[in-house]
């Protein structure tokens, strides 16, 4: 399968987009960052889990519409900059996996979120995972899947794209509240 | 509400970069001298990327759940790492000596097995034949139609002559997929595997057919992650799915 299929599967949300570019350069990646990172074959994973779910974020955000290199380079370079990260930051003795690299890449993109409290990431996932439906499948396809209302509205049946953007509104805030009742009382039980 | 929407749409557009030019100097001075709107900002801002977090970590279980599958495939014992105890040496030279012999003996067992699936799976591509045309003679025969006579009376050096001719007057998909198969029946795996993997590149056409070719000459040079992800990407079709899916349960 070429990249361009690859990449067309994850850009249409086909189940199997993910598994494919997953499987397409697993074991050259695993082979070459434990030479390049000294690592063990169980954290050289953790990176290219990690590897393989920004270059996947970074199709439904569509910072890879002109890929000037091929897909493995461009794989390769992220896991490279994981590698370079965690070793300038030390966190290689804490064991760090997947779950924390993804959360730095996500916190690194919002500078203006300087006072970014620790755990609030978990929080509103937390919180995101509680909402429902229709509510958590609207947001992730706006803001995950950067579909626009016209979409999500044919999509999700509603009446029109300003029905789908109120209900959107609606949900933001349900997802709002959840979020400040619960660091309210995190703050409180500490 | 109608403020607040006002507010949040217009922080919507800024993190979208729809803003014009002005209007995103407004915003930006509105944030510096407004906190209750620079907080209103970095709150939605959390949200934001607290849902695009939330829906990685849900793949990252997905991944998580691949690769705990993986420990049970046929190269598990690869994956595992060693765990050092004290007094090692003696361990770690015996181990080594022991995943040397298991990797020749491994080597050594997989090579008939790909071969043996490869000749369970690969049927040549039925070409249309050379149909001739009423009032053609086989002396007028199109360099297209010469290669297809050939394939099915099974010349193929003279096939992929011919078919190359062919291509060089009008590029056809059907013709690059009996090119390809002629290279797999005269076991040259390498030029095959170039055939079909331009072929998916140059044409939106017969695209099923050329990546379980092209599966079937990976499973053949030994290169199985390539071949689970090419079978993986059409094991839903309605025409190669089944094929597909069977050969993806025996290369596990």
């Amino acid at each position: 399968m070429t990249d361009i299929e690859i990449l067309k599967l994850i850009r249409n949300n086909d189940g199997n987009g993910l598994s494919v570019l997953y499987e397409a350069y697993r074991s050259e990646f695993l082979h070459w960052i434990r030479r390049f990172a000294h690592c063990d074959q169980d954290e050289a994973k953790e990176y290219y889990q990690a590897a393989v779910l920004i270059v996947y974020e970074n199709v439904h955000q569509g910072t890879m519409d002109n890929l000037k290199s091929s897909l493995k380079t461009y794989l390769f370079g992220i896991g490279k900059n994981l590698a370079w990260q965690s070793y300038r930051q030390d966190i290689r003795k804490q064991k760090a996996g997947a779950a924390f690299y993804l959360e730095n890449y996500i916190t690194e993109q919002s500078p203006e979120l300087a006072q970014w409290q620790d755990h609030q990431l978990d929080l509103v996932r937390e919180c995101f995972q509680l909402l429902g439906d229709p509510c958590r499948t609207l947001l992730d396809l706006h803001y995950f899947q950067r579909k626009s209302m016209e979409e999500i509205s044919s999509q999700l049946a509603y009446k029109n794209a300003d029905t789908a953007k109120n209900q959107k509104y609606k949900c933001m805030e349900r997802l709002r509240r959840m979020v400040e009742e619960r660091t309210v009382t995190h703050n409180q039980s500490e | 509400m109608e403020n607040f929407m006002n507010d949040i749409e217009w922080i919507e557009r800024y993190l979208d970069r729809s803003l014009s030019p002005e209007e995103m100097k407004v915003l930006e001075k509105r944030l510096e001298e407004e906190p209750d709107l620079r907080s209103k900002y970095q709150e939605h801002l959390q949200l934001i990327q607290g849902i695009r977090y939330a829906h990685l970590r849900e793949r990252l279980e997905q991944l998580k759940t691949l690769e705990q599958s993986k420990l049970n495939d046929l190269t598990g014992g690869e994956e595992r790492s060693i765990r050092l105890i004290p007094n090692w040496k003696p361990l770690a030279a015996a181990a080594a000596l022991l995943v040397a012999v298991a990797s020749i003996l491994f080597i050594y067992n997989r090579a008939p097995l790909t071969d043996r699936l490869f000749a369970e799976h690969f049927e040549p591509f039925d070409s249309p034949g050379p149909g001739l045309t009423r009032g053609q003679g086989e002396g007028t025969l199109t360099w297209k139609q010469k290669g297809y006579e050939a394939y099915d009376n099974g010349r193929y050096e003279e096939a992929i002559e011919s078919f190359r001719k062919s291509q060089e007057e009008n590029h056809d998909a059907i013709v690059d997929l009996c090119m390809g198969n002629s290279y797999l029946k005269l076991e040259q795996y390498d030029k095959a595997e170039k055939v079909f993997e331009s072929m998916l590149k140059d044409h939106d056409d017969l695209v099923t057919q050329a990546n379980w070719y092209l599966a079937l000459t990976y499973v053949k040079e030994q290169k199985l992650e390539r071949a689970r992800a090419t079978l993986w990407g059409i094991s839903k079709s309605s025409t190669y799915g089944v094929k597909a899916r069977k050969l993806l349960k025996e290369l596990d």
